[in-house]
């Protein structure tokens, strides 16, 4: 699929164009010793009627004096597990599956329909420092949206160690007009050797959403030029490049 | 006592101490709880075929040869894309890391995995020197040995040593000839194919 996104340039002229994500896919395949390709499927090991939490509810056991409870109940479990085998679904386990919906499931393991949701933001220190309504971010990079240059260049000599660039994403036009409005951007960030911070948003300067219910993150553009061609990279990043707190 | 890897610079040598710099040790993290009505909490599963119910762990992930038999993953062997076996890359705890310089653009092309933040002993001020003076240094990264290792480079943030492990992206330097093009879904063109001027 294609994604496009909304581009302007440092005369605030916009444009969409395409874009795809830079993700370098392993170059090794495991394979048998004798070079035969393996296939790999998923299977069922267990369902919520075999999880360990049903299994051990279902016994109906009075707590022994001076035992713990939870390990009188194990214990009973682990002699019926190599007695036994309840964790076994012999219709189930083993069977390959290809679709699998998500679905919340409460504390006795059933489907629910209606649910709430709560936003924990614990500090470095694992301290809870708020509870909120979660915060939804919708996409900021197409449609209404401009992606814009912010006028802060950064020289990439000095950029390149101040924050860690997690995300890449590798521009490109869809026409011959939308070639040139690239690589002219790409040759002015080549010939100035900086990268050119990205903004979003009412205020053009807010961290891009490049997905509904994704993360914001703030935007690096790049620029390389080999002869007529270029390469436009946009980098994403939410960290610092900073050491660890001391303890 | 925790392991340390040695890296060899110019003729120097620094052994070094890995400690992975996760994001959520520096700003903090959030999590999202989920209840039911009866203010019961809720996790994530699985729903097979409309009606079983599988809990986090339920399944698994098995390989197969061409009959169907399940494989051993230890009995598998690493072959690049010619189809020729490849050898392990040697985890960076097992023998001595040789650096080599690299450049800016090498460094920004890598999509990050990691952050590790280097806790070195002996030889620091000669390493940070290097890097403060704007050198890049680049390192194969594997934490066990394995068939395929991790690009990674050093870098300074002025104070501290850091390696930066990932994958180099393969960029394309676009011509006026690449263009991106929609494909012409089959409707449109048979749409098209209707048109008969000699209609009317």
């Amino acid at each position: 699929m294609i994604r496009y996104i909304k581009l302007a340039n440092d005369k605030k002229r916009d444009a969409e164009i395409t874009f795809r994500s830079l993700n370098p896919k392993p170059s090794v395949t495991m394979v048998m010793e004798s070079g035969d390709k393996v296939i790999n499927k998923r299977v069922v090991k267990g369902t919520s009627q075999t999880s360990t939490q049903i299994l051990l509810a279902q016994y109906n056991e009075t707590p022994k004096e001076g035992v713990d409870f939870q390990l009188q109940l194990a214990g009973r479990l682990a002699g019926d597990l190599i007695a036994s085998d309840p964790e076994l679904d012999l219709e189930l386990t083993g069977k390959f599956i290809e679709d699998v919906s998500r679905v919340y499931i409460n504390e006795d393991q059933n489907p629910v329909f209606s649910v709430k949701k709560t936003e924990k933001i614990f500090s470095p220190s694992a301290e809870l420092k708020e509870e909120r309504e979660p915060k939804y971010n919708e996409s900021n990079i197409t449609g209404e949206s401009i992606v814009n240059w912010t006028g802060k260049l950064m020289p990439k000599a000095k950029i390149y160690n101040k924050l860690v660039f997690h995300k890449k994403y590798q521009l490109k036009h869809i026409n011959g007009l939308t070639y040139d409005f690239l690589f002219d951007m790409a040759k002015q960030l080549a010939d100035k050797d900086a990268m050119m911070m990205m903004g979003a948003g009412a205020s053009g300067k807010e961290p891009l959403v490049m997905n509904d219910g994704g993360k914001p993150y703030r935007a690096f553009l790049e620029g390389r030029i080999k002869g007529d061609k270029y390469c436009l990279i946009l980098h994403l990043t939410d960290q610092e490049l900073k050491p660890l707190p001391t303890e | 006592m925790a392991r340390k890897a040695e890296f060899s610079f110019n003729g120097l040598s620094v052994m070094a101490e890995l400690k992975k710099v996760d994001r959520k040790k520096v700003y903090g993290w959030s999590t999202i709880e989920v209840f039911d009505q009866n203010g019961s909490k809720c996790k994530l599963a699985g729903l097979a075929e409309g009606q079983y119910v599988m809990p986090s762990g339920s399944t698994a992930l098995v390989s197969l040869n061409s009959k169907g038999a399940a494989v051993s993953k230890d009995t598998l062997v690493g072959v690049d894309s010619d189809g020729k076996k490849v050898e392990k890359v040697p985890s960076i705890y097992d023998e001595k890391v040789m650096l080599r310089e690299a450049s800016v653009d090498e460094y920004l092309s890598m999509a990050v995995k990691s952050v590790y933040q280097l806790q070195i002993d002996e030889n620091k001020e000669a390493l940070l020197k290097d890097l403060d003076s704007g050198k890049i240094y680049y390192f194969v990264f594997n934490y066990r040995a394995d068939y395929e290792g991790d690009d990674a480079f050093l870098i300074s943030n002025g104070t501290d040593v850091f390696a930066i492990t990932g994958m180099s992206t393969d960029l394309e330097f676009i011509g006026l000839e690449d263009n991106e093009q929609e494909l012409v879904s089959e409707e449109t063109e048979a749409v098209e194919d209707d048109m008969d001027f000699a209609m009317f």
